[in-house]
C-alpha cells in the first residue's frame, strides 16, 4: 500500500464522481519525504534534499502526536520538554528542541540526539516507541540534525492551499476503501506530497473512518467528511454512500419549486434519500408560528386556516406572522442571545445597567420590526460611539436621561447606533471583545488559537493576537476628556466613596427617570499614542484579511465594518444565514450553527453559498431570508419519516422533532390555559410574553419554568448556552410544578371559566365541543375519531366534570406533541 | 465533530447522547459506562458531600481567623475563646464549634482574587476561576453525573436553592431545587414532588392511562428521534419520583426521630441542615444547603453576634453530631465555606468588605482527619502565610479526591473543547485521614 499510494496524479486528472470508474494513471512523481526517506529510495537523491523546519520537520511531531494536547503539547511540557501545541510557534518549538544541556539535538553526533533515542525507545519515553529505528521518519529527522538543524521557517514561504486527490468520494458496496493524497501548493510554485505528514480524521466514524496513513473506509451510510491538516491549513472532502438503490437515475421525481428545493433535493439524490411529505396544514400553521413569532397559533386562526381555500395561503401565513409583533419579540431576544445581553451582570460595572438593557432590547427589536437591512443593525452595534463628535460631556450626560425619563421620553430605539455591546463587563479586554465580535457576527470560535494553533481552522496564535489588536482602542467608561465634567457632576451629586452601591445606583437611576443630567457612562475610542509599541510588535490584522493602521483611524471599527459587509467576507453573511436556517430547522448547514471552521464543513456547501450571496445581493434583507426558507418545500416536510430517510439528521430530508425553547414552552403553557377572552392578547399584547424576557443576574433569579428549560444566561461565547434538549426536572415541571398547576387553575384561567359552567349533565355534543377546544388550544389541531372517543370516555368515567376538564388540559401539556415543534 | 484531539476520544454525537440521556439519576448511558472501564473507585473516602455555602463570603477576621495583635482600625470587637484544637482559639461566639472542633479540618488561607460574588461561588463551586470560554460544571453536577444515584430520588440536591450550575455538562445535572424550607413541626412539601390537594394516587394513574392513550402520534411517526427518546424516559422517571412514597419522605423532616430533629435549631440554617441530613441518608449524593445574609458590609457585628454566628455554630454543629448518630460522617464529606474572607479594614458602616485574598474552610467527616488545621495567614490575616499556597482549584479537586474522582478527568465541552475538571488544582494531602 505504501508505493501505491505514493503515485500523484496532475490535478488535471479527473475524477469522476463514481469511484468504480476513475482509474489509476501513472503522472509524474512529486516529492515525498516518506519516498525520499524510505530504505529503496536512492541514497544519492537523499543527499540532496533538506528537511525545512516548517515544512517537513513541525508537521511530523504533528503527526506522530509529539505536539498534541496529551504529549509535549500540553502547556506544561511533558518531561521537561514543550512543544508549541499543533505546532506553528517555530522560534519557541526550535529554541526547545535546541536547549543547551538537554541533549535533544546534537549536531556533533546527531544518532545521540534525545529526538532520535526517545520516539525509537532506545531510550526511556514516557510516549512509548513511536516510530522504528532507520524508518523514514527516523532518516528525515537525522538529516535535519546533519544539515544543521536550522529553525529555516523564514525559507519555507507561504502555503497556498492544500488539494488532497480524490476531492470526493463516493463509496458502494462494492468500493468501500480508498487512499487519500494530499498535495500541498506553495507561494514559490513548488509542490510536495505531504500525506505522509498530514493529519487525518473522519466527522462521523459511524460513517466514515481514516487512519493516520490516510487511508479511508467506508463504515456506514450516509454523508460525512474527512478533514485533511498539514501546516497551517485544512481542507474536506465530503464522502458519501447512498442510503438506498434510489439514486440518481433511479431518483424519483421530487418537486423543487424554490433554488433551496434544488440545492437540498441535489444532494439528497446521490444519497439515495427520498424526502418527507409536505406536512398538513395544521401541522404547518404550528409550526411557522413557533417558528416565526415564538407563539402557538390560537384556535380560531387554526381554523380559519384549515378551511382557508386559497391555493397561496401558506405564503400568505408567512407574511402575516412575519409582520406581527411577536416576531421582533422572539428574534429580538435571539439576537440578544447572540451579542450577549446580560443587563444585570454583564453591565454590572455601570450603575446604569438596567436602562442600558432595556435599551438594547429595544433597539434591537424595533431593528428587526422595521426590518432594517441585517448588516446596518450591525453597523449600528459595532461602529457606535456613546457620545456623538464634538459632544460635551454635560450634553451628553443630559441627553442620555431625555431617553430614559419617565415622562414622554426621547426613542432611543429610533437612533441609527446602539453602543452598548462594547460596554459589557465581560469582554473588558481587547482578546475578549475579538472572542465576542467573532462569535456573534462571524459565527467563529477563536478560543483555541487565543492560547495555540487552532487544531481545526488555519487560525495561528498569531493571527489571533494581531486581530486583538484591532480592538485595543475600543474602550468603555469615561474618557480622559470627559473625565473632569464627570468628577464634577459626581461630586455636585453629593457621592463620595463612603456612598453605598446601592445608594449611588438609586440616586443615579432618580436622576435618570426624571430626565436630569446623570453620570452616564460611554463607550469611545482611546487615543493612538498609548497603543503605537504595540502596534509595532504586533501589527493589526482583520482575521485573514488585511493589516490596518490603528494608529492612523480615527475608529478601527469602521474597517472592520466594511471588512464584516463586503461581499467577499467569508463569514458574516453564512453566520446569520446559518443561524436563522439552524433555528427554523433545528440544525445548521453549519452544525453547531455558531462554529463555521475549515474543519466543520457545511451539509450542504450549495445551499450555504446560495442563501448567503443572496442575502447579500437582496441587501442583507432579513424578511428575504425568513421567506426563502419558510416557503420552501424543504421547511414545510413532515416529521413523518420512510425508510430511506429515517436517519437522516444533516441533510434536511424531514422535519426534525425539536423541544420548544423556553421562553416559547412557558408563554405556550400560559396561552393554552388562558381565558377565551385574553386569547386574541397573546398576538397583540407583547408585556407580559416570556419571548420577550431578557436574561438576569443568575439562575435563581430567573423565572423558574425559563430556568428549568434552559434560558440562556448570556455568559459564554455559545449558541448551545440556550438548552434544546429534554430533562428530568422539565418532565417533573410539566407534571406537577406548582406554576403549571397554578396556570391550570388560575382565576382568568380557560378552566376557571369552564368550571363556572359545568352544572347538570355534559351533553355529549358539549363535551365533544370541549374536547376540541382543549386540542386547539394545545396542540394546534383537532382530535381524531379514536381520540375524541377516548376523552369522551374519560368524561363519562370521571365523577367531578371540572376535574375531567383538568386531567385533560394536563395530559394535552404533557404530550410530545405539546412541548415539540413538529 | 471536532473530538479527535488527545487520547479520550468522545464524538460529539456520543457526547450530546450522554447529554440528554442522562438525568439526575441512572440512564442507559451510564449503565453502559459503569458496565465498561471506569469503575467506581475505591479510593473513595466519601459517597456523600453536605456543602453548607456561606454566602456572601463570612469575615475570616471574625470568626475562625482572629488577630488579637491587629492594629485598632481593623480589629473587631470579639474576644477570642479556646477550641478543642490546642493552639486554634476562635470567636466567642462559637462556643459550640469550639467544643467540637476536634472533629474538623480548618483549613486557613484559602486565597484568590475572584472579589465579586458571581465569579467567586463559581470559582469555589468548580475550581476553575470562571472565564466566558469555558462554562465548568460544580462540584455537585459532576458528581450526579459520575456517581448516578439508581432509584427515585434525585442525585443532586439544593437548598433552598444554589448558584451551583451544571456547566457545559447542561441542565440534566442541574440541582434538585426545593425553593422552600421546612418548618420546624409541620410536614415540608418539595417543589415538584408533593401532590397538589386532590390529587390522589388513583387519580394520578387513571390520568397516567389517558396520556399514554392520547400520546401517541409523534411516537407512530418519528421512531428515531433523540429528543422524543429523551421526553420518554424522564416522562417515566419523573412519574416514577411523583408517586414514590419513598421521595416524599426523604424530604420530609416532619418524620424525622425526635432524638435526631431535637439538635436542630428551629430556624432556617437549623431545618435546612436537617433536611441535608435526612437527604444523604435517603441516598442523595450532593446536597448544598445556601445560608445567606453573610456579606457584612453593614453592620458587620452586629449581624454576626446577633444572627449568624449562633446559627451557624449550632446548626454546623448540629449536622456533624446527626451524621454521627447516623452513623453517615464516616461517608459523608462535610464542607462548609464562604467565597472569600472580608476586608481587614473596618468601613465607615462598621462593615467589612469583600476580601478575596483569604478565607477558611471548615471539613469534617468523609476521610478528613480530625482536630486538624491546615494552612495559615499572616499576623494581620491580610493574606496567607509564606508557606501557605491554598486555592480554591485545591479545595475543588480534595473534594473530587475524597469522593474518588480523577481531578483532572477530562470532558468534551458542548463546544467541542476538551476541558480537564480541574486542570490547576493539587488535591490537600494534609486534610485526609
Amino acid at each position: 500500500m505504501a508505493g501505491s499510494h505514493l503515485r500523484v496524479f496532475r490535478f488535471a486528472l479527473l475524477f469522476t464522481s463514481a469511484l468504480s470508474t476513475a482509474t489509476i494513471a501513472t503522472g509524474d512523481e512529486l516529492h515525498s519525504m516518506q519516498r525520499s526517506f524510505s530504505q529503496t529510495a536512492n541514497a544519492d537523491l537523499r543527499s540532496t534534499v533538506k528537511p525545512n523546519f516548517q515544512r517537513h520537520i513541525v508537521p511530523l511531531f504533528g503527526r506522530l502526536g509529539c505536539n498534541g494536547r496529551a504529549c509535549h503539547g500540553s502547556f506544561q511540557g511533558q518531561g521537561g520538554f514543550r512543544l508549541s501545541m499543533f505546532g506553528f510557534d517555530f522560534k519557541e518549538d526550535h529554541r526547545s528542541l535546541l536547549e543547551a544541556e538537554s541533549a535533544r539535538v546534537s549536531i556533533e553526533d546527531p544518532a545521540s540526539s534525545l529526538i532520535l533515542r526517545k520516539p525509537t525507545s532506545s531510550e526511556d519515553h514516557e510516549g512509548g516507541k513511536r516510530f522504528a529505528f532507520d524508518s523514514w521518519q527516523y532518516r528525515v529527522l537525522k538529516r535535519w540534525i546533519e544539515t544543521g538543524a536550522h529553525e529555516d521557517s523564514a525559507q519555507a514561504g507561504k502555503l497556498l492551499r492544500l488539494e488532497v486527490l480524490p476531492n470526493e468520494l463516493l463509496f458502494t458496496q462494492a468500493i468501500s476503501s480508498q487512499q487519500l493524497q494530499v498535495i500541498a501548493h506553495w507561494d514559490d510554485g513548488s509542490r510536495e506530497d505531504v500525506t505522509c505528514l498530514s493529519r487525518f480524521h473522519s466527522t462521523d466514524d459511524g460513517i466514515v473512518q481514516v487512519n493516520d496513513q490516510g487511508l479511508v473506509k467506508s463504515v456506514g451510510k450516509g454523508d460525512a467528511h474527512v478533514v485533511v491538516s498539514y501546516d497551517a491549513e485544512v481542507a474536506t472532502i465530503e464522502t458519501l454512500r447512498p442510503v438506498s438503490d434510489v439514486t440518481l437515475k433511479d431518483y424519483p421525481l421530487v418537486a423543487t419549486p424554490t433554488e433551496i428545493d434544488r440545492l437540498v433535493a441535489g444532494k439528497l439524490r446521490k444519497l439515495g434519500i427520498v424526502p418527507a411529505e409536505i406536512c398538513n396544514d395544521d401541522e404547518f400553521l404550528r409550526r411557522a408560528s413557533l417558528d416565526i413569532t415564538g407563539s402557538l397559533p390560537v384556535p380560531d386562526e387554526v381554523r380559519e386556516f384549515v378551511f382557508d381555500q386559497r391555493a397561496d395561503k401558506r405564503r400568505l401565513k408567512i407574511d402575516e406572522l412575519l409582520n406581527r409583533p411577536a416576531f421582533s419579540v422572539w428574534w429580538g431576544t435571539l439576537f440578544c442571545d447572540y451579542t450577549g445581553l446580560n443587563a444585570p451582570l454583564q453591565l454590572g460595572n455601570t450603575d446604569f445597567a438596567k436602562p442600558v438593557g432595556d435599551q438594547w432590547t429595544e433597539w434591537i427589536e424595533r431593528k428587526l420590526r422595521d426590518n432594517v437591512p441585517y448588516d446596518k443593525l450591525v453597523e449600528g452595534i459595532v461602529v457606535a460611539t456613546s457620545r456623538k463628535p464634538g459632544q460635551s460631556y454635560d450634553d451628553f450626560a443630559a441627553e442620555q436621561s431625555q431617553f430614559t425619563r419617565a415622562r414622554n421620553p426621547v426613542d432611543f430605539a429610533a437612533q441609527d447606533q446602539m453602543p452598548h455591546f462594547w460596554q459589557r463587563e465581560n469582554i473588558k479586554d481587547p482578546e475578549q471583545k475579538a472572542l465576542a465580535f467573532a462569535y456573534s457576527f462571524l459565527g467563529v470560535r477563536l478560543d483555541c488559537a487565543q492560547c495555540h494553533k487552532h487544531p481545526f481552522d488555519r487560525w495561528t496564535k498569531r493571527d489571533f493576537d494581531q486581530f486583538a489588536v484591532c480592538f485595543e482602542r475600543v474602550r468603555k467608561g469615561v474618557s480622559p476628556e470627559s473625565q473632569f465634567a464627570y468628577d464634577e457632576m459626581v461630586v455636585e451629586l453629593g457621592v463620595t466613596r463612603f456612598t453605598t452601591a446601592a445608594e449611588r445606583r438609586g440616586k443615579y437611576l432618580r436622576l435618570a427617570a426624571e430626565g436630569k443630567p446623570a453620570p452616564w457612562k460611554e463607550v469611545f475610542i482611546g487615543e493612538p499614542e498609548k497603543i503605537k509599541a504595540l502596534d509595532e510588535i504586533v501589527p493589526a490584522k482583520i482575521l485573514g484579511a488585511d493589516e490596518m493602521n490603528l494608529c492612523e483611524d480615527e475608529d478601527p471599527r469602521v474597517k472592520l465594518m466594511a471588512w464584516l459587509r463586503s461581499k467577499h467576507n467569508p463569514y458574516f453573511s453564512k453566520a446569520i444565514v446559518n443561524r436563522v436556517w439552524a433555528q427554523y430547522f433545528g440544525r445548521g448547514i453549519v452544525n453547531p450553527p455558531d462554529d463555521q471552521n475549515l474543519g466543520n464543513p457545511p451539509s450542504n456547501s450549495a445551499l450555504l453559498n446560495y442563501l448567503s450571496t443572496g442575502f447579500i445581493e437582496n441587501q442583507f434583507d432579513l424578511k428575504w431570508l425568513h421567506r426563502q426558507i419558510a416557503n420552501s418545500e424543504t421547511y414545510q416536510r413532515s416529521c413523518r419519516t420512510n425508510s430511506t430517510n429515517r436517519l437522516d439528521e444533516r441533510n434536511f430530508s424531514r422535519a426534525l422533532v425539536r423541544r420548544l425553547p423556553a421562553e416559547v414552552v412557558v408563554d405556550a403553557i400560559l396561552q393554552s390555559t388562558a381565558q377565551s377572552s385574553k386569547l386574541p392578547e397573546f398576538q397583540t399584547v407583547m408585556k407580559n410574553r416570556r419571548i420577550g424576557v431578557q436574561a438576569t443576574a443568575d439562575q435563581r433569579r430567573t423565572e423558574f419554568g425559563l430556568a428549568v428549560f434552559g434560558k440562556p444566561l448570556r455568559n459564554t461565547n455559545c449558541d448551545c448556552e440556550r438548552e434544546m434538549l429534554p430533562s428530568l426536572l422539565q418532565s417533573v415541571y410539566l407534571r406537577n410544578d406548582q406554576d403549571l398547576l397554578a396556570a391550570l387553575d388560575r382565576k382568568d384561567g380557560w378552566l376557571s371559566e369552564l368550571a363556572s359552567s359545568f352544572v347538570g349533565k355534559l351533553r355529549t355534543e358539549d363535551a365533544g365541543e370541549l374536547i376540541h377546544q382543549a386540542y386547539l388550544r394545545t396542540l394546534s389541531r383537532l382530535p381524531d375519531e379514536v381520540e375524541l372517543t377516548r376523552a369522551m370516555q374519560y368524561f363519562e368515567d370521571c365523577e367531578n366534570r371540572a376535574e375531567a376538564m383538568h386531567d385533560l388540559m394536563w395530559v394535552l401539556i404533557n404530550t410530545q406533541e405539546f412541548v415539540t415543534n413538529h | 465533530m471536532r473530538q479527535r484531539i488527545g487520547p479520550r476520544k468522545i464524538s460529539r454525537r456520543a457526547f450530546v447522547r450522554v447529554g440528554y440521556l442522562t438525568g439526575l439519576g441512572l440512564s442507559l448511558a451510564d449503565h453502559l459506562r459503569l458496565m465498561g472501564t471506569e469503575q467506581l473507585p475505591a479510593s473513595a473516602t466519601a459517597d456523600s458531600v453536605i456543602f453548607v455555602h456561606l454566602a456572601g463570603g463570612p469575615s475570616h477576621l471574625d470568626t475562625l481567623d482572629m488577630k488579637p495583635e491587629a492594629p485598632a482600625e481593623e480589629k473587631g470587637e470579639f474576644q477570642r475563646i479556646d477550641s478543642r484544637i490546642i493552639g486554634v482559639p476562635v470567636c466567642e461566639h462559637l462556643p459550640k464549634l469550639a467544643s467540637m472542633l476536634d472533629r474538623f479540618t480548618l483549613l486557613r488561607g484559602i486565597s484568590h482574587s475572584a472579589g465579586a460574588h458571581p465569579q467567586a461561588d463559581e470559582y469555589l463551586f468548580t475550581g476553575n476561576r470562571p472565564n466566558p470560554s469555558v462554562a465548568f460544571p460544580s462540584l455537585g453536577s459532576v458528581l450526579a453525573k459520575e456517581r448516578p444515584v439508581t432509584d427515585e430520588l434525585p442525585g443532586f440536591v439544593s437548598i433552598p436553592s444554589s448558584e451551583m450550575s451544571p456547566g457545559f455538562l447542561g441542565m440534566a445535572y442541574s440541582s434538585y431545587k426545593t425553593t422552600a424550607i421546612p418548618v420546624a413541626g409541620k410536614p415540608f412539601e418539595v417543589r415538584g414532588l408533593s401532590l397538589a390537594d386532590g390529587f390522589t394516587i388513583p387519580r394520578i394513574n387513571r390520568r397516567e392511562r389517558l396520556l399514554r392513550d392520547l400520546d401517541t402520534r409523534l411516537r407512530k411517526a418519528e421512531a428515531n428521534s433523540s429528543v422524543l427518546e429523551g421526553l420518554d424516559k424522564f416522562a417515566e422517571k419523573a412519574n416514577a419520583m411523583i408517586l414514590s412514597e419513598r421521595a416524599r419522605k426523604a424530604f420530609d423532616t416532619h418524620r424525622e426521630s425526635e432524638s435526631i430533629s431535637k439538635l436542630f435549631a428551629a430556624n432556617d440554617a437549623g431545618q435546612s441542615l436537617l433536611l441535608a441530613a435526612r437527604l444523604v441518608e435517603h441516598g442523595v449524593r450532593f446536597v448544598t444547603v445556601t445560608l445567606g445574609a453573610w456579606d457584612t458590609h453593614l453592620d458587620n457585628f452586629k449581624n454576626l453576634k446577633n444572627q449568624l454566628l449562633p446559627q451557624f455554630d449550632a446548626g454546623i454543629t448540629a449536622l456533624v453530631q446527626a451524621l454521627h448518630d447516623k452513623r453517615l460522617i464516616e461517608r459523608t464529606l462535610v464542607i462548609a465555606t464562604g467565597e472569600f474572607g472580608r476586608t481587614p479594614k473596618i468601613n465607615s458602616n462598621a462593615g467589612r468588605d469583600h476580601w478575596p485574598r483569604t478565607m477558611w474552610t471548615l471539613a469534617a467527616g468523609g476521610g478528613v482527619r480530625s482536630g486538624n488545621l491546615v494552612g495559615a495567614t499572616d499576623s494581620k490575616g491580610h493574606g496567607p502565610d509564606d508557606s501557605t499556597h491554598l486555592k480554591p482549584d485545591d479545595l475543588a479537586a480534595s473534594i473530587y479526591h475524597a469522593l474518588g474522582i480523577d481531578h483532572r478527568l477530562e470532558y468534551i465541552t458542548r463546544s467541542g473543547r476538551p476541558a480537564i475538571l480541574v486542570a490547576e488544582g493539587k488535591v490537600i494531602r494534609e486534610m485526609f485521614a
